[in-house]
């Protein structure tokens, strides 16, 4: 929250203006101009840094789904539209943006805290700023994760997500799922698995052009589809 | 008993309909009626106008009634009553106990009488529409103990024991007259819109924990808590200040007062842009003009005529190395015995309090206190309760996990005393840092309702020249999307 503009007219300093007095009730107020655009700035940035910087939309498909589970496959183009949906909302709205990398991390955490063998190429940056997957899902009203970040293999890393999805479900709070046209979340990515394409199969796709990644029912086995052919040869 | 029914409807335009619709419910439940059979009219057609409009009649609409239906010694006797002067808040109340204690003084010997007559000749009387021969000392006894209830029960009509299966009409009764009351569920209200529209107050016989670590605004949510509760509710209370001195409450109190909407105008003659500042009056450093205006703000709140309830601030003895549980009790239903309208008590902070046993650890010592403080809010007045808001210290391991938690506590930091968490009805928590204290904002939680869902976090303005907390109502969708525009157009 930002701190009020000691000069201003409208509230002498104070950062509220009167509200209304609706009797027998103490008087109410709201905050003044003065501070409501610092704040919203603050709150934009809070969620993710850099983000008041993007490029500027005039709409946004994504406008009015702020409590609706999302997949988009915009890559970069989707900051503006993320900048243009959260700049309209109030400061006490909280969104937050986390990579697949964060997720990975806070479930490690508290693996690093009992002292045991972490076998993921990123052990080394393990921190325990949040000790589980709730403790980094929960809190935001509208939780955003990042995908393409996570490089280094690790087996659960599927897992990690498909139970930072259920989880959110659970508290009944939306998540935006924010991937890369060249690297969509599907079968291959280092995220994907069954389960999360049953999770992502209900989500909505805002403003995709036509082509874009879907999900697919099932991930490839793995085993090598045999065509035969009139001549007998395997291709 | 002529006051007590004039002090139910209006004749003059200065009888103010809020307070005699509290004295009409407190007659309802003491459960009085009237010897005069107009009286008794007159009373019955009140609770039936109340229960339509959900406000106290004007005389003139009573007697209009009886003299539409020609009885005109209830007419008579309306007149009459006018001529009296009526009763409010305290005063009234009092009026009403020394009826009930009348009351009280003639079913003991009623019922004493019929336990006589019970122990040596034996009577008959009515149960559930059976008839019942009652004969000896047993059963005298067994009499006794039954009707024993309506002696001791206070006069706000509250069942001390029962048996809910056979309780059934009167918890119809019981309501209809909730349905009927406009006040019925309303507790003591904080004055903070977000908190008052969920919670809807602390109410009797629950215990509301607040929680928050040093300069959390703990005591300062308190005092404006009693000072709406005086001022706007006008319901009087009791302040346990363990912590602040006297002067300093006081001194806090006047200080919000210079902040009343009331003072607008003066405050603009008088150039003071919202309130006067709390240090300077604790200093002695007003000008002139200022302590012409503090003059009178305390004028104001000294003023009868206004009918603000009472707020009685009661510190430690200073004669006595503890204050306990024995001490507040007694303190707070002798001020109760002066002041009736008293309804709610707040202990600044629980963590000064000393435990009726000696135990070895805090843990233990706060335990009993929290759970002695339940029992109060429960017992208090023989039964008939009050709300009691226990005041309660965060540690610092708290602070600092709330602090990079964006300011959100949790029921794990008042696990030093868990006792906070299983007893009280509410539980809620203020946080303050930094940048909130530069923004001139509090942020509130709860932590547990037992009654009802909780509320939202939000945040609460904060005057801090004169530590006035009050609602600063978050911006609506609407504006938040007009306001996202003009950001857009500025960067």
């Amino acid at each position: 929250m930002s701190a009020p503009n000691q000069e201003c007219d409208k509230c002498a300093g104070s950062g509220m203006v009167p509200a209304g007095h609706e009797k027998p009730h103490p008087p109410t107020f709201r905050r003044c101009e003065c501070v409501l655009h610092l704040d919203i700035l603050e709150n934009v940035e809070r969620g993710l840094k850099g983000l008041t910087k993007a490029p500027k939309v005039s709409s946004s498909p994504f406008t009015g789904l702020e409590d609706k589970d999302v997949w988009t496959t915009q890559g970069d183009d989707f900051l503006a539209h993320l900048r243009h949906v959260t700049l309209r909302k109030p400061s006490s709205w909280s969104f937050r943006v986390v990579s697949d990398a964060e997720l990975v991390t806070a479930w490690l955490a508290s693996i690093a805290l009992k002292g045991g063998d972490i076998l993921d190429a990123d052990a080394l940056k393990i921190s325990t700023r949040f000790i589980t997957v709730p403790d980094l899902v929960v809190p935001p009203d509208l939780l955003i994760i990042r995908m393409g970040v996570k490089q280094a293999r690790n087996q659960a890393a599927p897992e990690v997500l498909a139970e930072a999805l259920n989880t959110r479900m659970h508290e009944g709070k939306p998540t935006w799922i924010w991937d890369e046209p060249h690297h969509p979340l599907n079968s291959g990515h280092l995220f994907w698995s069954d389960a999360v394409a049953r999770i992502l199969s209900r989500y909505q796709r805002p403003g995709e052009a036509k082509g874009a990644p879907t999900t697919s029912s099932k991930t490839p086995s793995g085993r090598k589809k045999v065509r035969k052919t009139l001549r007998g040869n395997n291709q | 008993m002529k006051t007590i029914l004039r002090s139910t409807f209006r004749v003059s335009p200065s009888d103010d309909g809020d307070l005699f619709l509290r004295n009409a419910q407190a007659l309802v439940d003491s459960g009085l009626g009237f010897d005069h059979p107009e009286d008794s009219a007159i009373w019955q057609w009140v609770q039936d106008f109340i229960v339509q409009y959900h406000h106290v009649p004007d005389s003139s609409t009573v007697q209009g009634h009886f003299e539409a239906v020609s009885q005109f010694p209830v007419v008579d006797r309306m007149e009459a009553l006018s001529i009296e002067s009526p009763k409010t808040q305290g005063n009234f109340l009092k009026l009403l106990e020394s009826r009930v204690e009348n009351r009280r003084l003639r079913m003991t010997g009623e019922i004493l009488r019929e336990a006589g007559n019970i122990a040596s000749t034996g009577i008959t009387i009515k149960e559930n529409r059976k008839e019942v021969h009652l004969r000896g000392p047993i059963h005298a006894l067994r009499y006794v103990m039954d009707r024993a209830h309506d002696v001791i029960a206070p006069s706000t009509g509250i069942h001390l024991s029962g048996n809910a299966t056979y309780d059934g009409d009167a918890f119809l009764r019981r309501y209809e007259r909730v349905e009927a009351d406009p006040l019925a569920g309303l507790g003591q209200l904080t004055g903070i819109h977000q908190m008052d529209i969920v919670l809807k107050g602390a109410k009797r016989k629950e215990l509301w924990t607040h929680a928050a670590f040093t300069g959390g605004l703990k005591s300062t949510l308190a005092i404006n808590w009693h000072y709406n509760q005086a001022v706007f509710y006008r319901h009087s209370n009791i302040l346990i200040s363990l912590e602040m001195p006297y002067e300093q409450v006081v001194n806090i109190l006047y200080s919000i007062h210079t902040a009343h909407p009331k003072f607008e105008s003066a405050r603009k003659a008088a150039g003071i842009s919202k309130s006067l500042e709390y240090e300077k009056i604790r200093d002695g450093e007003l000008t002139p003009t200022e302590k012409q205006f503090l003059k009178l703000c305390v004028v104001d709140l000294n003023d009868p005529a206004q009918k603000y309830g009472g707020i009685h601030i009661e510190v430690a003895d200073p004669d006595k190395s503890d204050f306990n549980m024995n001490d507040l009790r007694s303190k707070a239903e002798l001020l109760y015995s002066k002041d009736p309208a008293i309804r709610m008590v707040t202990i600044d902070h629980a963590g000064l309090m000393q435990s009726r046993h000696r135990h070895n650890s805090t843990t233990e010592r706060l335990n009993e206190v929290l759970r002695d403080l339940k029992r109060l809010a429960m017992s208090f007045n023989r039964g008939m309760g009050i709300a009691v808001v226990a005041l309660f210290q965060i540690s610092r391991e708290g602070f600092k996990a709330a602090e990079k938690n964006g300011g959100k506590y949790n029921l794990t930091h008042l696990s030093y005393a868990n006792e906070a968490e299983r007893s009280s009805d509410v539980v809620t928590a203020s946080f303050v840092d930094t940048e909130l204290r530069e923004s001139n904002l509090v942020k509130f939680q709860c932590l547990k309702t037992r009654d009802s869902a909780p509320f939202q976090d939000f945040y609460s303005g904060v005057l801090w020249k004169c530590r006035r907390i009050y609602t600063t109502h978050d911006i609506t969708p609407d504006a938040a999307r007009k306001i996202g525009g003009e950001i857009d157009l500025e960067i």
